[in-house]
């Protein structure tokens, strides 16, 4: 498998992974959380899934396509643990969806990942999906079916109580 | 093109894939090393790497941007304006190479355009008769003929020609 196999493989799941999510929470009102801004082609296909949400990204800097950036009312900016809970203190219980695309490939940079759900669960809904490219773990969120085009492993579905 | 960034990304790379893989099987009987002009990220240099295990890879860019292990021997890399390293190609490659893929869309297509009337003739005289020059712009090299792209591809434009019997 070459490096452009492996990269439509991962950006396909990621796409029919955000399709799946935005399946589970249709006709819920609430936000939706980037953590991982990026260059923002995510971003941009969340804002194309959920027009009517208010959309926030979390990113150490702003380095998105010009298109996809967010305004400054809805980016959050610095490290996840400094962010998260600025966003929880602002907007509470607020999330619907989050988004993780944090994988970096250097395991000793993704094993903080491990740390982030306890930040994150005061950010979502009862109910609410959190979709990501690296494992969660946390009491009270249940690993959901990953659509079939996606094998497992390759990403991650859950439903946070 | 419609839809959003992600989208629009894997289009793209799916048409990219597709295109190159077609263009592979176009030369495998024929011989010659294969040019990747525009190697960016290195992933479609990856990609035609495991199309011809066998083969010299030339890549050319203005500068790296990818891991240098993608890069080991056999390719050589030729780093500079391709309007330069393709013109100081032809001493060692002229009339030689079997496959070329350009990969050199911007943002800024007033710019691909001048820059695809600028190389097409010096990749013309890098490609063996019967060779395939594929890209991701439209690329006018005397004798080329334009081909259809392969069947189930139509979510992205893409380029594909044969270069004619006579090397201009």
């Amino acid at each position: 498998m070459s490096r452009l196999d492996s990269f439509i493989r991962r950006m396909s799941a990621q796409r029919d992974c955000l399709d799946a999510a935005a399946a589970l929470i249709a006709g819920r009102d609430g936000a939706v959380l980037e953590l991982g801004l990026g260059n923002g082609r995510t971003f941009d296909h969340l804002r194309a899934l959920f027009p009517g949400h208010a959309l926030y990204a979390f990113d150490r800097e702003l380095r998105a396509h010009p298109d996809c950036v967010p305004d400054a009312e809805h980016f959050f900016q610095g490290e996840l643990a400094d962010t998260l809970p600025r966003a929880a203190a602002r907007l509470g219980r607020a999330a619907v969806l989050a988004h993780l695309d944090l994988g970096s490939g250097r395991p000793e940079r993704d094993r903080t990942i491990a740390s982030l759900p306890p930040l994150l669960a005061p950010l979502l809904q009862p109910g609410a999906v959190v979709a990501s490219d690296q494992p969660l773990d946390r009491a009270g969120w249940r690993a959901m079916a990953l659509p079939a085009s996606v094998a497992a492993g390759r990403y991650y579905l859950y439903r946070a109580e | 093109m419609p839809g959003d960034a992600l989208t629009r990304m894997i289009a793209r790379l799916e048409t990219q894939r597709a295109c190159l893989d077609f263009a592979a099987a176009l030369v495998c009987d024929l011989p010659g090393p294969v040019l990747e002009i525009g190697l960016g990220k290195a992933r479609t240099f990856d990609h035609l790497r495991a199309l011809f295990p066998e083969r010299a890879l030339y890549a050319f860019d203005r500068e790296v941007h990818c891991p240098r292990e993608l890069l080991s021997a056999p390719a050589r890399l030729l780093l500079g304006d391709f309007r330069a390293t393709l013109k100081a190609a032809e001493s060692e490659l002229g009339g030689r190479a079997a496959l070329a893929h350009a990969d050199i869309g911007s943002h800024d297509r007033a710019a691909d355009a001048e820059l695809a009337r600028a190389i097409a003739p010096l990749i013309a005289r890098l490609m063996r008769p019967g060779g395939v020059v594929l890209g991701d712009r439209a690329l006018d090299g005397q004798g080329w003929e334009p081909m259809g792209l392969p069947a189930g591809v139509a979510g992205w434009p893409y380029f594909i020609y044969r270069v004619g019997a006579v090397a201009s």
